[in-house]
């Protein structure tokens, strides 16, 4: 399979803002609906990057980063957070969980995932 | 690694919450032009909309000022706006809790708020690698 970005975000509309979005730029994308969804798809096949919505139904996106970060196996693959979130306090717990970008959900998000992607080496 | 070129200044003046967004986003893409990594541009953009948000909700119409600074210790980006007196009055502490000051210096490298008689200076920085 061709390298894919496993993208976990709960809202169908959102999720295909972004899916769109990265498809325009030659990514295929896989819409995780939840954080346990989300888990489960990224060890049946690794994704070159995962975007992480943090207000998910079964869980955060903290706890889900959280998780990918402490496993030896998949602490390597790129975490993006995207959110509604944009506090400080919202975007430090993001980092400090291992995110390696901390983006909101303002009217440049698009722009900003896909240079996120680009300086992560994906694009 | 060849130096990175250094950016014209910028400014925005903040009078709505879209004003909000668009100061982060010159933030993060000047500092993306600096050659900050992905997590420093999140850190010192979200800071930038913290106090900008706080200044929104105080009615306190000013302008944020995007430079780079090479003559203090380190060289630094710098991220600053002028209060006049009216939304500076008061403690320092007050007008810092006022500001979510210590949200937003949890961010970045350097953080102050000069008081003098005109009002107050705010200013946040980033280090620089230059």
């Amino acid at each position: 399979m061709s390298p894919y970005i496993l993208l976990v975000e709960d809202s169908r509309t959102q999720a295909l803002r972004f899916k769109l979005e990265l498809a325009r730029h030659g990514l295929a994308v896989e819409i995780a609906g939840t954080g346990d969804r989300g888990l489960a798809a990224l060890h049946e096949h690794q994704p070159a990057a995962i975007i992480l919505d943090v207000d998910l139904p079964d869980t955060t996106g903290y706890q889900v980063c959280r998780a990918i970060k402490e496993d030896s196996a998949t602490a390597h693959i790129p975490v993006v957070m995207l959110t509604h979130r944009d506090a400080a306090q919202d975007a430090l717990n993001g980092l400090q969980v291992g995110a390696d970008d901390y983006i909101p959900k303002d009217a440049f998000a698009e722009q900003n995932l896909v240079e996120s992607l680009r300086q992560l080496g994906i694009l | 690694m060849p130096a990175l070129p250094t950016p014209a200044p910028r400014q925005v003046a903040i009078k709505t919450d879209y004003d909000v967004v668009v100061v982060r986003q010159h933030v993060r893409q000047l500092a993306r032009e600096l050659g900050l990594g992905l997590g420093q541009q999140a850190k010192i953009s979200t800071a930038i909309s913290a106090v900008a948000r706080a200044l929104l909700a105080m009615s306190c119409d000013t302008t944020f000022r995007m430079y780079i600074e090479e003559s203090r210790p380190r060289a630094a980006l710098v991220i600053s706006c002028g209060l006049p007196t009216a939304c500076a009055s008061g403690e320092l502490a007050q007008l810092e809790q006022r500001v979510h000051f210590s949200e937003a210096r949890a961010l970045v490298d350097d953080a102050t708020i000069a008081l003098d008689s005109s009002g107050a200076l705010i200013s946040l920085r980033m280090w620089l690698s230059r």
